[in-house]
């Protein structure tokens, strides 16, 4: 158990400082566009929110934050610093396999906090339009709900009623950090691993859908389920002891 | 007792190792002498289980698995630490996955070799980095230490105080197999010599046997590859000409 968590705490170590960095950075880029659009909104004609969400390239933001994200997990445990961690890796009291299951939930975990965050940015800004456009035609106290029904990326952030998307981010997550898990285990291994660069390419593109779009979430959450499946089969075929190092 | 049967690699259809048999028993310090490409990483990769291999090594009668690995460990040039964490943190780190990690020893040659406990060892220069992975391997409680060339590129003062320190620290129980270019500098510390030329095993010899029949390890390697001390006067003389 205590060595599960050791290994558990060596991701973390290493990812803390970065991801926090990464949201710092991502909610004041989102934040100074919004606020840039949100002015010229006040002194020029005004927009509604949903339109001023797409003004202010949230969504293209938040997509760049992802993928920095992915490549910060993936990269976590791979030899770029100059050491062959491979040797050590085998020679853990914990087979290499497990260490794989254990930094795909650090990693999960990653992109839940990453969800989670862009979410109560996204939720902040709102209630910035809302303060700041008061008393205007654009503003009742629906508009934010409104939002989150009408704009397809807000939706996809906080989907509401609609389960399916909810249950479709979640696999979206969990994929992810499996994937980003099987490349660092792959690079150790001289092996190439690109579900992770197919599963980020993916989720950019079609993380924003609107409401209803029960269909494109369940094909892409099992696209996610098969790459990530397929990753994981790679690196229990790869094994451990039967590789060559 | 490590036992090497008849151990043969290839690597794309060259030979790495070809029909090796070996017995490290515990308590030596053996030297594994070989020019580059010789067989030296190979061979201690296959008795790591790094490589697949044909043949048999067994660590006491048992084939190396994971559930024998702790009992061996392993220092090369390449570095086998994490970059980003401390000394401190690796000296945690191992002793959960290694429980007869020698925290005493850790310290002790921390201390010796003046290397910072709190700074991330991407930031150590290459000297202090390789003292520190020669470090872990000595204190994961390992009963085989395998070394691979864990000096190169570290200067001679620094290898001086190592095998000093190494002789001084060593359990009778625990065995050293040190893989060096380096013959004169580790001739008075080791205990046995063992040549690698090509894959096979050409020489295998005990220091003991050496200074009874009055040679240096440097001729019994001279003499073991057939050395041809005109060589360098046939070769200068063919460029320029002289006779």
């Amino acid at each position: 158990m205590r060595q599960g968590v050791s290994v558990l705490m060596l991701a973390a170590g290493s990812t803390l400082k970065k991801l926090l960095g990464l949201f710092v950075i991502m909610a004041a880029a989102q934040s100074t566009l919004f606020y840039f659009a949100l002015q010229k909104s006040l002194d020029g004609e005004p927009v509604g929110l949903e339109q001023l969400i797409s003004q202010s390239r949230m969504a293209i933001v938040a997509g760049v934050g992802f993928l920095l994200l992915c490549a910060l997990l993936s990269l976590t445990a791979c030899e770029i610093g100059g050491s062959k961690l491979r040797y050590t890796m085998h020679r853990l009291s914990i087979p290499e396999r497990t260490t794989v299951l254990l930094w795909a939930g650090h990693n999960a975990v990653c992109f839940f906090l990453f969800w989670i965050v862009q979410l109560g940015i996204a939720f902040l800004l709102c209630r910035l339009y809302v303060t700041e456009m008061g008393g205007s035609a654009y503003v009742s106290k629906q508009t934010i709900l409104l939002a989150f029904y009408r704009n397809s990326f807000l939706h996809s952030l906080l989907p509401l009623a609609e389960t399916s998307r909810y249950i479709r981010n979640g696999i979206l997550a969990i994929c992810l950090g499996i994937c980003a898990a099987c490349f660092s285990f792959r690079q150790r291994h001289d092996k190439k691993g690109i579900a992770v660069v197919v599963l980020a390419a993916l989720t950019v593109v079609s993380f924003s859908q609107a409401m209803g779009s029960l269909a494109i979430d369940i094909f892409l959450s099992l696209v996610a389920l098969s790459i990530a499946a397929g990753a994981l089969i790679g690196v229990w075929r790869v094994g451990s002891y039967e590789n060559e190092l | 007792m490590i036992e090497v049967r008849n151990v043969s690699k290839s690597f794309g259809g060259k030979k790495a190792l070809d029909s090796i048999n070996l017995t490290l028993p515990q308590g030596q310090i053996v030297g594994l002498f070989g020019e580059n490409g010789a067989g030296k990483s190979t061979l201690m990769k296959c008795i790591l289980g790094f490589l697949r291999f044909s043949g048999e090594i067994t660590l006491d009668g048992e084939p190396i698995s994971s559930r024998n690995i702790a009992r061996l460990s392993f220092a090369t040039n390449e570095h086998s630490f994490f970059p980003n964490l401390t000394a401190q943190a690796h000296m945690e780190f191992y002793q959960l996955h290694f429980p007869k990690f020698n925290e005493k020893r850790f310290r002790g040659l921390m201390e010796f070799f003046e290397l910072p406990a709190n700074k991330a060892l991407r930031h150590f220069s290459t000297g202090q980095k390789n003292q520190f992975e020669v470090i872990l391997s000595l204190c994961q409680g390992a009963d085989y230490i395998l070394m691979d060339e864990p000096f190169a590129g570290s200067d001679v003062f620094n290898r001086e105080d190592f095998y000093k320190v190494l002789l001084g620290i060593l359990e009778p129980t625990e065995t050293v197999l040190l893989a060096t270019h380096l013959l004169e500098e580790v001739e008075h510390f080791i205990g046995r010599a063992i040549l690698i030329r090509r894959g096979r095993i050409v020489g295998d010899i005990s220091m003991l046997e050496l200074e009874e029949s009055g040679r240096k390890l440097i001729d019994y390697v001279k003499e073991t590859y057939h050395y041809q001390a005109d060589r360098v006067s046939k070769a200068l003389n063919e460029l320029t000409g002289e006779q």
